[in-house]
């Protein structure tokens, strides 16, 4: 049996029950540390989403990406706004609009570089999660073929 | 207004032939075809390239492809494309970018695209989700469309069991009378 370091246990304490991520910076694997009672209880795992930004993402788009989630309540309590687009540049606003397409050419126009700038939908995120949360997928497509088919094209 | 109308659920394995491409289509997947832009693109033109893509509901992200089809079939070098924090699938990293993508419309009844009727812009707010070249996981074998793609956009989707086929529709009144329905 691996024995819990003391950093590993603090971030158990600090997440009150619920799973740690633990990753391995060799492979990128990521694992899950949790209570083994709390795993035998529970017939589905909560897994924790960070709302820390990954330690490899642009600090400039990090610093947009804050900007549009700090503004976000505000305008949404403006139902005009719900649908539309709105982009950032560092802490500011540089404009709303009713598309992505829009934006983009707006923020194009006023001469700034694609690096400079994020563009966030208005709207209630699902699940609270900030832009920069890396989000988790499933591997999906699961084909069924019957025995001695040919192998398929893939173009 | 109807997007996908009555789009046929085939049962037979098919070969589809699109320019000098030929691709597998097993039974029961529902095939749709789509474009992808830049951004910053409004809407596309008449001679971007389209290309298939599975409408998978059990996929829990909007829109997922392998690096290659990106370049190949959608002719945009995925470098081009503001990029997103990754994401993980399967517990590994993929790449995420911003693009806009366009859903064709069918000819009623059939799998052909309607070239009579406009495409419909399908928001991606999340980006959408490019397997790196040099991924052990190549991605899955034709790009697709997951089911949150519905929900982001407003959609509705009927399935029709028995004539084999399925209805997409951005939102009308019909909605509401689907709902009563559903509650005898």
């Amino acid at each position: 049996m691996i024995e819990l370091t003391p950093e590993q246990r603090q971030a158990l304490d600090r997440q009150n029950g619920e799973a740690v991520r633990v990753v391995d910076p060799a492979t990128k694997d990521t694992y899950l540390l949790i209570r083994e009672e709390v795993f035998s209880r529970r017939s589905e795992v909560v897994l924790p989403i960070s709302q820390e930004p990954p330690a490899d993402m642009d600090p400039q788009l990090f610093r947009c990406m804050r900007a549009y989630w700090r503004d976000l309540p505000e305008l949404l309590k403006d139902k005009r706004n719900r649908g539309k687009w709105a982009a950032y540049r560092g802490d500011e606003r540089v404009c709303v609009g009713k598309t992505q397409a829009e934006v983009y050419q707006e923020c194009y126009r006023r001469g700034m570089e694609r690096e400079e700038f994020y563009v966030g939908l208005i709207q209630e995120e699902p699940g609270d999660l900030p832009p920069w949360a890396v989000l988790e997928v499933d591997r999906s497509l699961y084909e069924f073929t019957e025995l001695g088919e040919p192998p398929s094209e893939d173009g | 207004m109807k997007i996908l109308d009555r789009l046929p659920i085939v049962e037979d394995r098919t070969t589809l032939r699109f320019g000098d491409r030929h691709v597998t289509v097993h039974r029961g997947q529902i095939l749709v075809w789509l474009s992808v832009h830049l951004p910053e693109v409004l809407e596309p033109e008449p001679n971007t390239p389209k290309f298939p893509a599975l409408l998978d509901t059990g996929h829990n992200y909007d829109f997922a492809l392998q690096h290659r089809y990106l370049r190949e079939w959608a002719g945009i070098d995925p470098r081009s494309l503001p990029p997103l924090p990754g994401i993980r699938i399967d517990g590994r990293p993929v790449d995420r970018h911003v693009v806009t993508v366009w859903v064709y419309p069918n000819v009623p009844g059939e799998r052909k695209v309607d070239t009579t009727r406009p495409p419909h812009l399908l928001n991606m707010p999340t980006g959408i989700a490019v397997y790196p070249s040099d991924a052990t996981n190549p991605g899955p074998r034709l790009p697709l469309l997951g089911g949150p793609t519905f929900l982001s956009n407003d959609l509705d989707w009927w399935l029709d069991p028995e004539r084999r086929n399925i209805t997409v529709q951005t939102k009308t009144w019909r909605r509401h009378l689907m709902r009563l329905l559903c509650r005898f």
